[in-house]
């Protein structure tokens, strides 16, 4: 494990010019428009309480309710599927700079994640405002949140590695995954609801509810945000995924990571 | 970084691409590429090395692989001293970024750090002739502005050991006799340069030694006028 381990300890000192240049490239993104870096709120502020509200009226859920469901469950998404996508295409996009310098692979890995951060604290502060409009209001189970991310955090940090090292080697993965993370975007409850108790949902969407991972990790920090008392089953589930998934990124890392550079 | 400690020490170093070939079944063909071939040398302090060698020979690879880009697949390489690398000074700048903000981009991508840039800007900004215009978007520049702030920047860091592609030319005859003495001071400043180039003349003037690679073998290495010899006739080769 001597490589992982060099690497990640070599990344870490390098994190602020990388954390730095992970905020410009949100402010780069939207300069030239008029509205600028606004576009980020904006954007998901119309899609998201748009979508929620009508996922309220097509479920017949109270709008109180549903739309702080939909709104954080979709910036939610966007830092999950953001990771697995960007992820799995990290050491690809990172190829100019990998190819002038010998710089730890996990950098990339950890500026990714501080992008998507960023956006994350954006959109959730942008739901907070709207759904107080809805008639949300915080409870005190939102100091759940800070352990989620930090989860969340090793979660997709563990993702990325192994993604980005497989997928440099074998093209083809990161168009798989985007294909799936579309798909499982509707297979996991993030538009719609099916009550509180796991055990009402029957049949296929049952079992989509009980087997498919992203429900659970997905739930583990909406739940704070949305007045519910943390679920051991959610934690249970997130946490054995996210050692899993650090521990294929930390070999793939340790494995791959020096000749990644071959690939590119 | 005490300058007599620096070196090179490439032994039998081989560095090969694997060979991405359509179809998952195998089919017995070659599944990797050498670009290196058992390549070895010891550059002692002082060195200005020039490399030759046709398009394909490897000169690039052995560049990044002492930048460290590459692994060696085979061999040992061992090298002491600081390294900075400048391959590609056309680099895309983020055209959406100002230059300052460009500045920071690549000296990140230099290896520098958040305090080791921002002292750095001055100099470059300076250098770059461009004054106010460096709050301004990389779109507005004139490709000639944003080749001089490129060079600036590139040209900023000081190190032990200096590994070059081709030689950089930027802007107008006053910024390029200013580039020129700038180059030459950095040469002078590192302890041992590898220089990639096509241009003979400036190797004459730069380089005291040369190496010619032939299809990631290393044909020669020594004197300037045999290398030079010795690069020519297989260029030739090619050419009849």
């Amino acid at each position: 494990m001597s490589f992982a381990w060099s690497d990640m300890a070599a990344a870490f000192p390098r994190l602020r010019i990388w954390a730095y240049l992970a905020f410009k490239q949100i402010q780069f993104e939207h300069r030239r428009s008029v509205l600028g870096s606004a576009w980020i709120v904006l954007s998901y502020a119309i899609t998201a309480a748009g979508i929620g509200f009508l996922m309220s009226q097509l479920q017949g859920r109270p709008v109180e309710v549903h739309v702080p469901h939909v709104m954080f469950g979709l910036a939610i998404w966007n830092f999950i599927s953001g990771a697995t996508i960007a992820g799995a295409d990290i050491m690809v996009t990172s190829r100019s700079y990998l190819l002038q310098m010998n710089l730890p692979r996990s950098l990339f890995v950890l500026s990714m994640l501080l992008r998507l951060s960023y956006l994350l604290g954006i959109q959730l502060v942008t739901a907070f405002v709207i759904c107080l409009f809805f008639g949300w209001r915080p409870t005190l189970e939102i100091v759940w949140i800070f352990p989620a991310f930090a989860v969340y955090l090793a979660a997709g940090f563990g993702t990325a590695l192994t993604l980005g090292m497989v997928a440099a080697r074998f093209r083809d993965i990161s168009t798989l995954v985007g294909s799936c993370m579309r798909l499982i975007f509707f297979f996991t409850p993030i538009i719609w609801a099916v009550g509180t108790a796991r055990d009402q949902a029957e049949g296929f969407i049952g079992f989509l509810v009980r087997w498919n991972p992203f429900s659970y990790v997905l739930n583990t920090l909406r739940d704070g945000l949305v007045g519910l008392p943390p679920d051991p089953l959610n934690w249970t589930v997130t946490l054995a995924i996210t050692a899993l998934v650090l521990f294929t990124g930390i070999l793939a890392l340790d494995r791959m990571g020096r000749r990644v550079t071959y690939w590119l | 970084m005490n300058t007599s400690n620096v070196h090179i020490h490439a032994r039998d170093i081989t560095v090969s691409f694997p060979l991405r070939r359509a179809g998952i079944r195998s089919t017995g063909a070659k599944t990797a590429h050498k670009a290196l071939d058992g390549v070895s040398f010891e550059l002692a302090p002082g060195a200005r090395v020039g490399l030759l060698g046709r398009n394909g020979s490897g000169k690039s690879t052995l560049l990044r692989t002492l930048a460290g880009v590459y692994p060696v697949t085979s061999g040992a390489l061992e090298m002491e001293g600081r390294v900075a690398a400048i391959f590609n000074a056309s680099l895309g700048f983020v055209q959406e970024a100002t230059g300052l903000e460009n500045i920071y981009l690549r000296g990140a991508m230099l290896g520098l750090s958040f305090d080791q840039i921002r002292e750095l800007v001055p100099s470059i900004v300076e250098f770059s002739e461009l004054g106010d215009w460096i709050r301004e978007p990389i779109h507005r520049y004139s490709s000639g502005m944003a080749l001089r702030l490129a060079f600036s920047i590139t040209t900023a860091v000081r190190s032990d050991i200096l590994l070059l592609d081709e030689w950089l030319g930027a802007g107008d005859a006053a910024f390029l006799r200013k580039a020129r003495a700038r180059m030459q001071t950095m040469v002078k400043d590192a302890s041992i340069v590898v220089l990639a180039t096509h241009n003979l003349n400036l190797m004459r003037n730069q380089c005291n030694q040369a190496m010619v690679l032939e299809e990631g073998r290393l044909v020669f290495f020594g004197d300037l006028d045999t290398a030079i010899e010795t690069y020519q006739e297989f260029r030739q080769l090619t050419q009849l």
